[in-house]
């Protein structure tokens, strides 16, 4: 079975620094994990080259959940 | 026709303002700002004019080229704070150096230098210049507005210079592009006080949507390297420095890791100027050159990005055909 966006959205996420070993849900607040706004942008760009798909770089989710979801919406 | 760059020079104010002196007025702090940015302080001018520094930084270049300001063709300031609106900026550089050749300046906001050194390699190419100043000086800090911390903290004044002479197999590529968007980094222009003006007229102030314009600047740095490379047909790791503009050390950070670059062959200025726009590249040229780390011969590619949304890439072969 193919990943899901879910794991493969978290999976870059845990590329970020400090996030290697945190576990990740759907309502996991990433400000709160140490994710700045930048460092969301750069989570962006690898799953622009992840999923072939360009993303606003103004879009600022603020869960994993909505993360996911933003790529979801692109993928369609 | 070609050129080389045989000399260089740099003035920064003297007054120095810390990351923690910021927070004493902004909330923020020290910790804040470096993990974001990779700056710890910057210099700010106080009793210094653009002039005086934009003046400081090419005496500074022709010194190190053996070159006096009479034998000058041409002078090109990148600038988008200078003291004048009029005159130009490099018109107030020859009138202190004592040139007498033509002065003009380029707004391209932080790819001005390298804007600058297409259009002198247009003037070297009709043979109507044998060697010429270039000098980006920015006082950035009269468009900031002091009580953002989101923008403030990021930029430093300065400025620096290169001489230019024709001859020599360089650029083996120049190329500048421009993706036009004025909304993602702006600074309106000033008011004035028309009676007939009915337009609206925001303060003279940075606005910049951070999150695009760093997207923009990896994403620049990656494809002009990148082509610059096919173009001059040399590989990537053929190239000995690497100067891209420094507006924050994550952008420079996430562009050589796509890239594949080793830190010691790519310039970091940012930790004690911080973005001075288009000064940052010959800022860095010139701590190279005089740290003596730019060899003859060696290959330095360049890559300014920043307002229009304006890209400069070049890439120079270092070293000096002295005639």
């Amino acid at each position: 079975m193919a990943e899901s966006t879910f794991d493969r959205v978290c999976a870059i996420l845990k590329e970020q620094d400090g996030l290697e070993d945190v576990e990740l849900t759907r309502d996991t607040n990433l400000s709160e994990v140490g994710l700045d706004s930048l460092a969301t942008v750069e989570a962006v760009m690898a799953c622009e080259d992840e999923f072939g798909i360009e993303i606003d770089p103004e879009s600022n989710p603020k869960t994993v959940g909505e993360f996911v979801d933003m790529v979801d919406k692109l993928l369609k | 026709m070609s050129f080389s760059i045989v000399g260089t020079g740099s003035a920064l104010p003297d007054r120095v303002v810390t990351n923690g002196e910021l927070s004493s007025f902004l909330d923020t702090s020290d910790e804040w700002i470096r993990t974001r940015t990779g700056i710890s302080e910057r210099r700010v001018c106080t009793t210094e004019t653009l002039d005086e520094l934009a003046s400081a930084a090419a005496e500074q270049a022709l010194e190190s080229a053996g070159a006096r300001a009479s034998e000058l063709d041409l002078i090109v300031c990148s600038t988008t704070t200078s003291d004048h609106l009029l005159p130009a900026e490099a018109c107030a550089v020859a009138e202190r150096i004592g040139a007498t050749c033509p002065a003009f300046d380029v707004s391209a906001g932080c790819a001005g230098f390298v804007f600058a050194l297409d259009a002198a390699e247009g003037w070297f190419a009709r043979d109507r210049a044998r060697r010429v100043l270039v000098v980006s000086a920015e006082k950035m800090s009269r468009i900031l507005d002091w009580s953002d911390r989101a923008t403030c903290v990021l930029f430093g004044d300065g400025a620096a210079a290169a001489i230019l002479e024709q001859g020599g197999d360089g650029p083996l590529s120049l190329r500048l592009s421009t993706r036009a968007n004025t909304s993602d980094l702006n600074v309106p222009g000033i008011a004035g006080s028309s009676p007939f003006d009915r337009t609206e007229h925001p303060a003279s102030l940075v606005e910049m949507r951070g999150r695009s314009v760093f997207r923009f600047g990896v994403m620049s740095v990656v494809s002009e390297v990148q082509a610059m490379s096919a173009e001059a047909g040399v590989g990537v790791s053929d190239i000995d420095h690497f100067v891209f503009h420094q507006a924050n050390e994550r952008i420079l950070d996430a562009a050589c890791e796509r890239l594949g670059l080793e830190p010691g062959r790519v310039a970091h200025t940012l930790a004690d100027t911080g973005n001075m726009s288009s000064a940052c590249i010959p800022y860095a040229l010139d701590r190279l050159a005089r740290a003596g780390e730019l060899c003859e011969g060696e290959l330095v590619a360049l890559v300014g990005f920043g307002a229009g949304l304006d890209v400069g890439s070049a890439l120079l072969r270092w070293g000096s055909p002295r005639g």
